[in-house]
């Protein structure tokens, strides 16, 4: 199927596989990862794709078409597909045909020499109505105010703008890394320049791609030293505030009260502010404005960074529109979003900046090296009877809650005895039953805020070897000693769920981490289950089904 | 790539006028037509404007000004004056909004319009032309069945399923095969070259049954043949013809075999399809040309195929068992008969359950893995997926697990991932539990009534039981009489209730009792004229009504919706009556213990919070909470954990799920609350 010498093949979709067991794989990789977006890595065949976004994302990095085709051929087991080439050609021609700049007067340029596109983006209705005119060199001329909305809609219409207009540098704040033990890693260091690119005009804004674990909060910190400016830090939920917060003052020079939590408990705005999506969001009723967006324009802010910006809500999207003269550094594991606002992302926050597939940091022991295990037990004769006649969500907690779990939690438990451990549940009454049995503290979304970190201190401490959680542990939660994750019960066939989890036990450290996924046989959880097992094999990771009938 | 102002330039100057005064006709004058003048005058006086021909593209629907561009960059100037011709068609009044509908089904990637099909399409004006406006035609009458006459600029919207039922039910409209072919018989004339001996050969093919005859006399081909032959759906033909025309004999005759089954026509099945028009579509439009290597044959004619397993993927055992004797009586006719090489294996299984395989993929694993696994993509390396409902497939067509194993470990380059074949043993082994089978069964006491039975046909399936095919029953019946063997009354019945039991004789003197455990409870039923059903009553009304008498079962029915009342019915037959009475009773407790209703009475709301706390299980409720006492109220999703007093007002301290934080809300602003429904993510 595969040539041994041309690792890759080009599909008339625009989809290329690249054969893992290649002896060119890495130097195929590599040269794909430039232009290409990494769609599945399972064990043998990893699928990439060409779209018009990995196609303007290789624009943005200085790539041409000729270059694009010419490394395309030189992986390739057979010639390119007319169409692929067209379209490699199309869209990367696109990229750099519409340019914004800065200029002496109160507009931004928009700078397009083709007439026949100029026209329709004059007719165009997302755009024509943002137009102030036309300069004399027949640059097109647009409020600042409308900057992002230009590029979004353009965006939309099939044309990307590059955008050279340049940065506010915001108010000054002088952020140092401690030197004391703390050392950037190599692919951290060169994420943050980058995406900094020395502060010229074609750097500070875009979205950096690490794995989970892979540490995005001190690649963030490292922007934040580049950048010297007050920082608005935008994250998921409180304990990842909580996380950033800790992690800003331990890695960094900063005093805690140059840093501020902004989340429904306190709204302190201090030079560097920490909000949750939530806050930012929380409105009286549909029809009124975001009162937090506020938060936006009570300083200064010379960096924005998005956590998580794979979930970004949509009315973030159009305050981030707002702000185009900030900078904006956007952090995740993945760029695909199950809204397939992928689009949104790329014009309103920037280009991808920076990718490294998670096998690749486990290759090189930055984030350790996982197998996955996945556990079948069959339903008791009762539990299997109430299943048949239960409905179809009730049969899915019937299997999610299936008693003969516990027994396989124990001996789990029992196997890896002193490796840190976490067993994690969707039902509190699961991992309440699990915790009182197995003897474990349990944390869930009941669990005062002080009393967490104070468990998940001890957790690290090595003092509480096994720790049941609730899915309010889905989410960043650092707990980098954990080596063995027990997935008892999840929701449904999240695959966002399942990195995440498998996320808690990614730390460096040396051995292998293990994370099992116990469900029941035979039932709508186990095809679930299978839904999240593909995702994980795409990733690369080698699953094990096992069988417990017996 | 050539840049899109100097190809429009190249375009204006090489048509000259008249294009553009077609352009201005298909973008209905908008502004550039004065009253009383004509397109063509129009379009004489805006080409001496400079940047009038841009502004009249710029005009254009956006997907026409796409497709047009692309045209123009690709070098189709030629083509770009179809595109004119196909806006100007579809822009006028009314149809206006269906070009701007049919721009949606086109960015929604339906239909032909998906991945690679989409660029090649392009280069094929031609087929763009045909099949566009077969899209639009359907678009246009389904908006009309629905919306009645639409005006010009009146947005009209259509659910996209309904448009896809009729789109697949009329696959001849899109393909528009009369038209089609006519002009193919003209493409034939051109691509031969004025080769008399060919052309002849060709034209032989508008009577395919003569040709065949006179194929079968010179080489003694099977006669067979020739009836399927005469069979095809004109398109079915073309794609045989063309295909004979490329000399590609394994890829003619697997499409005669795949194209004369007897529902050839009735396309269904979206997906399917989309594989028939791309196949049949590259013969016609000379992909592959008559020069083509012979790789190039081997890779459209394993399309093809392609396209036949996906036909088997989807057939029920008689036609799958029809098909693959066809497939193997065909291969006789395949001059290289592919072997697998075992260096060099056609399949890739991946651990996530895609299946790679590649064009030089041998006929009968084409065949077969279409059986067990699922289409996803055709291209040089087509792309299948295995799945739950696939393997299913497989296994209702005589697969097994060990089959689906052996086969996929064999033909897979690096055989088959642990997780995979384990998961594929559950689902097959699932798939592969119980059987149905329809017959009529014959117990005999004696032996020497057994052989009575066993000489009259039956199958033996247990000692002295016998399983005759019940269409046969008066057959067996008479044999079974003529041998002076008498039946007796049937010793097992099936209850009212489906469940399989002595037989229930009515009358008081003949009540009995019968114990039903169910679970955890005990509970005596019964079975006499009291609790007999009456004849409009439903199975579960008479299910319910023997468990728990009369007023309990009209209690707990009252308390069901219709569609729970249908579901339970369904259950009878598959779970037994006793699981079902349980969770009716079940059901019907939860209801009253926390309604799924919509509450919005304070009191109701309060007592509701009161027992979600006391409840050990952390169910979710939404609720309108209402900040302020005007504001409007807001949605949260959450789960109660205490209930308490201050200040005179009560609070719930709840786990908001949208926060994920604990928060306090005050009950009396609670306007409304409802429990929730897991989300199926």
């Amino acid at each position: 199927m595969f040539d041994s010498d041309r690792p890759c093949l080009v599909q008339g979709d625009g989809s290329v596989l690249l054969d893992a067991h290649s002896t060119r794989y890495e130097e195929a990789r590599d040269v794909l990862a430039r232009f290409a977006e990494l769609v599945t890595a399972p064990e043998h065949v990893h699928t990439y794709r060409l779209s018009p976004i990995s196609l303007w994302n290789a624009a943005a990095l200085g790539l041409t078409a000729d270059s694009v085709r010419a490394d395309l051929e030189r992986v390739s087991a057979r010639a390119l597909p007319q169409n692929v080439a067209t379209e490699i050609e199309t869209h990367l021609s696109r990229y750099g045909k519409l340019t914004l700049e800065s200029s002496d007067g109160p507009w931004l340029r928009l700078v397009c020499h083709d007439l026949a596109l100029r026209e329709e983006i004059k007719r165009f209705p997302r755009t024509s109505k943002i137009l102030a005119g036309v300069d004399p060199d027949g640059a097109l001329l647009v409020d600042p105010l409308h900057r992002g909305d230009l590029k979004w809609g353009l965006a939309q219409l099939g044309w990307p703008v590059e955008d050279r207009a340049g940065f506010r540098r915001g108010e000054a704040l002088a952020v140092r890394l401690r030197g004391d033990g703390f050392g950037l890693r190599d692919y951290q260091r060169a994420a943050a320049d980058v995406f900094h690119r020395a502060g010229g005009p074609d750097g500070g804004h875009g979205v950096i791609v690490l794995p989970c674990g892979a540490g995005k909060t001190v690649v963030g910190l490292a922007v934040m030293e580049r950048v010297c400016a007050s920082t608005l830090v935008l994250a998921t939920n409180i304990v990842a505030v909580r996380q950033w917060k800790r992690e800003i003052l331990d890695k960094t020079d900063l005093p805690s009260d140059a840093v501020g939590e902004y989340t429904g408990e306190r709204k302190e705005i201090r030079p560097v502010t920490i909000a949750t999506y939530q806050i930012l969001t929380s409105r009286r009723s549909a029809i009124d404005e975001f009162p937090h967006f506020r938060l936006f324009s009570a300083r200064d802010w010379g960096l924005v960074i998005y956590d998580e910006v794979h979930l970004l809500p949509a009315p973030v999207f159009r305050i981030t529109a707002g702000i185009q003269a900030t900078r904006r550094l956007g952090l995740t594991a993945t760029l695909i979003r199950e809204d397939g606002h992928e689009g949104d992302v790329f014009s309103l926050i920037g280009p991808k900046r920076y990718d490294v597939p998670w096998k690749t940091l486990e290759k090189s022991r930055w984030i350790a090296e996982a197998r996955c295990h996945e556990i079948r037990v069959p339903l008791d004769a009762e539990a299997r009877s109430a299943h048949g006649a239960a409905g179809k969500r009730e049969q899915y907690r019937i299997a999610s809650e299936n008693s003969a779990k516990l027994d396989v939690v124990r001996r789990l438990v029992e196997a890896h005895a002193g490796s840190p451990t976490l067993v994690i549940g969707q039902y509190l009454d699961q991992v309440h039953r699990v915790a009182r049995e197995i003897r474990a503290p349990l944390v869930t979304g009941a669990t005062p805020n002080a009393e967490r970190e104070e468990i998940f201190d001890r957790f690290r401490a090595g003092s509480i070897p096994v720790l049941v959680v609730s899915r309010v542990a889905n989410f960043a939660i650092d707990l980098p000693c954990a080596r063995v994750a027990i997935q008892i019960s999840g929701s449904y066939g999240s695959r966002q769920e399942e990195a995440q989890r498998l996320g808690r036990i990614l730390r460096p450290k040396e051995g292998t981490s293990i994370f099992y996924t116990v469900v029941s046989r035979n039932t709508d959880e186990q095809e679930f289950a299978t839904n999240r097992q593909r995702f994980l094999t795409e990733q690369g990771y080698r699953y094990v089904v096992e069988d417990w009938s017996e | 790539m050539a840049d899109s102002r100097t190809s429009f330039d190249r375009w204006v100057k090489e048509v000259g006028v008249g294009a553009v005064a077609g352009l201005v006709d298909a973008v209905g004058g908008r502004g550039f037509v004065r009253s009383n003048e004509a397109p063509v005058d129009a379009a004489r006086r805006l080409l001496a404007e400079p940047d009038a021909a841009s502004h009249i593209v710029g005009s254009l629907p956006p997907l026409a000004r796409e497709i047009f561009f692309r045209l123009l960059d690709c070098g189709g100037v030629a083509r770009a004056d179809l595109l004119i011709d196909l806006v100007a068609r579809h822009t006028s009044s009314d149809d206006a909004v269906v070009t701007k509908d049919a721009q949606m089904l086109a960015k929604r990637g339906l239909l032909l319009f998906t991945r690679h099909s989409w660029m090649w399409l392009l280069y094929q004006p031609t087929y763009v032309r045909d099949v566009f406006a077969g899209l639009l035609d359907v678009w246009r009458r389904e908006a009309r069945r629905t919306h009645g006459v639409i005006r010009a600029g009146e947005s009209v919207s259509l659910p996209i399923g309904p448009l896809l039922a009729a789109i697949a039910a009329e696959p001849l409209r899109l393909t528009q095969q009369r038209e089609v072919f006519r002009r193919q018989r003209l493409k034939l004339d051109a691509l031969l070259g004025g080769d008399a001996a060919r052309i002849d050969v060709a034209l032989r093919f508008a009577d395919g049954a003569d040709w065949l005859v006179a194929r079968d006399d010179q080489r003694g081909v099977d006669r067979a043949g020739v009836a399927r032959y005469a069979a095809l759906a004109p398109d079915a033909k073309l794609a045989f013809h063309l295909a004979v025309l490329e000399q590609c004999w394994p890829g003619a005759f697997q499409a005669l075999a795949y194209l004369s089954r007897e529902d050839r026509n009735e396309w269904v099945s979206l997906e399917r399809l989309i594989v028939r028009i791309d196949v049949l579509s590259r013969l016609r439009g000379g992909y592959v040309s008559p020069s083509a290597s012979p790789e190039t044959v081997s890779f459209w004619t394993s399309q093809l195929v392609v396209a036949a397993g996906l036909g088997l993927a989807e057939m029920s055992g008689t036609d799958y068992a029809r098909l693959t004797a066809a497939f193997r009586s065909l291969a006789e006719f395949e001059p290289h008969a592919a072997t697998p090489d075992a260096r060099n294996k056609p399949l890739l299984v991946q651990p996530n359950f895609e299946v790679f395989a590649a064009a030089s993929t041998p006929l009968d694993v084409w065949a077969r893995l279409g059986s067990v696994a699922r289409l996803v993509a055709v291209d040089a390396v087509s792309r299948f997926a295995i799945d739950a409902t696939s393997i299913r497939g497989g296994v209702a067509n005589g697969e097994n697990a060990a089959s689906i194993l052996a086969f996929l470990g064999e033909q897979s380059a690096h055989g088959i991932p642990q997780n995979v074949e384990a998961t594929i043993r559950g689902w097959a082994e699932q798939a592969g539990a119980i059987r149905f089978f329809r017959g009529l069964v014959v117990r005999c006491e004696a032996e020497k009534d057994a052989a009575i039975a066993r000489a009259a046909g039956g199958n033996e399936i247990a000692s002295g039981t016998f399983v005759f095919d019940d269409r046969d029953e008066d057959r067996v019946r008479a044999a079974l009489a003529k041998a002076g063997l008498r039946a007796l009354p049937p010793t097992i019945e099936s209850a009212d209730h489906g469940y399989v039991k002595e037989p229930l004789k009515p009358g008081p003197a003949m009540a009995r009792f019968a114990t039903l455990r169910l679970q955890s409870e005990t509970i005596e039923v019964q079975v006499d004229d009291a609790t007999k059903p009456a004849a409009d009553e439903t199975s579960l009304a008479r299910l319910l009504a023997r468990a728990f008498g009369r007023d309990e079962a009209a209690r707990l029915l009252a308390a069901l919706r219709p569609d729970e009342v249908a579901h339970f019915e369904s259950l009878i037959l598959t779970s037994g009556a006793l699981y079902v009475g349980q969770a009716v009773r079940r059901r019907v407790e939860e209801k009253a213990d926390v309604p799924r209703v919509s509450l919005t009475d304070p009191a109701e709301i309060r007592r509701t919070l009161e027992r979600l706390v006391e409840s050990p299980d952390e169910t979710e409720v939404h609720i309108e909470y209402a900040r302020n006492r005007n504001s409007t109220p807001q949605s949260f999703r959450i789960a109660a954990m205490d209930l308490f007093e201050r200040g005179g007002t009560t609070f719930i301290e709840a786990y908001d799920l949208g926060s994920d934080e604990n928060r306090l809300f005050e009950i009396a602003r609670i306007r409304s609350l409802t429990v929730a429904d897991d989300d199926a993510s």
